[in-house]
């Protein structure tokens, strides 16, 4: 059912009639009436003609409509470029060239610094150069052991020399072996002269109280024993048979 | 919304959206500024205006910067003031002389009328535009139009 202009307008459907000829004449031309409402109120025109002069006004209310657009020229103004992609902005550019400008600055003083290292590092000793460098230390054999076969004698490395300023042990042992000496040949002397001492005859030897009178059977051949063997002793080459000193403690693993 | 779309939206609609503010507004310069402030917020906010409903998105913008232009320039205090070109056109023709009744209206009458006559929006479309319900749209628009008339009535005494 179609909807009248009361009930559009008002809410509540109404009557055509001149009370309202202001309000139908605007839905007239706002073309909201049908057409049975749009012959009524033309005959209610007609029948009161001093409805036509404000049917013309209300209809010239809509003079001002143009059908035509003007141009504000605001196009050329409003039209916008396609946004740059992310890489195309100046400032991406100048930050890319400014990065590549370092790396290339970074590189180059990287490449001098390596080239200085290695020239540095061609012209200064290394710490073995610096230590071969220096003053040759005077190398003693640890220990002097004569009786050795040679056949368990390995190689000798460098290892198996301590620097003579440098070891304790180096006393030590020349010291152990000094006394190691001594004390063999006081152990072979006192056997000697033990042996020596307890001859098979014991010949007795007057004790001669006067000093002027001298007896010269009984003193002359004692003397001439106790000058003789002594010198045997002495020509007499002692057979060492050296141990090492219990506190010696040999470098080379081979010993 | 691309910016393809955009621009189209420019071709079509920038003109009408100028217009509008012009009649509105009575101020084709303010019309030309109001309407490059609607598209660069459209362009601002590109990605979330449908390109569907860019047109009615452009003209409520238009119609809010009018309004705030109008806030603080308050041109139009008091609306029985007449335009001074209006007052001193011996000889308008009826076409001009509407047009320039319009600066009797209201900004809301205005707004309505010309968005209803010139872009040919329903109630309904200009009551989501101006924040009204359409039977509010229609009684703007039935005053508004009786206020043009009356004073057609009136010059055509004059005359």
């Amino acid at each position: 059912m179609e909807r009248g202009w009361g009930e559009a307008f008002y809410g509540r459907k109404m009557n055509i009639s001149k009370e309202h000829i202001e309000e139908l004449i605007f839905e007239y031309h706002e073309g909201n009436l049908s057409d049975g409402e749009k012959s009524e109120l033309m005959n209610i025109i007609h029948q009161y003609p001093e409805f036509e002069a404000d049917f013309a006004l209300w209809a010239q209310t809509y003079a001002h409509v143009e059908d035509s657009v003007p141009d504000y020229g605001l196009a050329a103004n409003l039209i916008q470029k396609a946004p740059l992609a992310w890489y195309a902005h100046t400032w991406v550019k100048v930050g890319l060239a400014s990065v590549l400008v370092a790396s290339g600055i970074a590189g180059y003083w990287l490449l001098n610094s390596n080239k200085e290292k290695t020239t540095t590092l061609a012209t200064k000793p290394t710490i073995q150069q610096v230590e071969l460098k220096e003053e040759p230390k005077e190398l003693v054999p640890q220990t002097t052991i004569p009786n050795i076969k040679v056949n368990n004698i390995s190689q000798v490395k460098e290892t198996d020399f301590v620097p003579k300023t440098s070891s304790i042990l180096e006393e030590k042992s020349s010291l152990t072996q000094e006394k190691l000496v001594e004390k063999v040949t006081e152990t072979i002397q006192n056997e000697e002269i033990k042996q020596e001492l307890i001859p098979e005859k014991v010949i007795p030897v007057e004790v001669i109280s006067k000093p002027d009178t001298v007896q010269k059977a009984t003193i002359s051949e004692p003397k001439k024993i106790a000058e003789e063997k002594p010198q045997k002793k002495a020509k007499r080459k002692l057979p060492l048979n050296l141990k090492p000193a219990a506190d010696f403690m040999p470098v080379n693993p081979n010993f | 919304m691309p910016h393809q779309l955009y621009n189209q939206s420019v071709h079509d609609y920038s003109n009408r959206v100028c217009r509008f503010v012009d009649k509105l507004l009575m101020d084709s310069v303010v019309a030309k500024d109001i309407t490059q402030e609607a598209y660069m917020r459209l362009w601002e906010k590109r990605d979330s205006v449908d390109f569907e409903k860019v047109r009615a998105w452009l003209f409520t913008t238009a119609y809010r910067l009018s309004m705030d232009h109008l806030q603080r320039q308050k041109r139009f205090d008091r609306a029985e003031e007449m335009p001074e070109r209006w007052t001193e056109q011996k000889n308008p023709d009826l076409k001009k002389i509407v047009s320039d009744s319009l600066a009797l209206l209201s900004e809301v009458q205005r707004s309505i009328v010309l968005l209803k006559d010139y872009e040919g929006y329903t109630y309904e479309e200009i009551g989501t535009m101006l924040n009204l319900s359409p039977e509010q749209v229609k009684v703007y628009l039935f005053r508004a139009r009786k206020k043009v008339k009356e004073y057609i009535g009136d010059l055509r005494l004059v005359f």
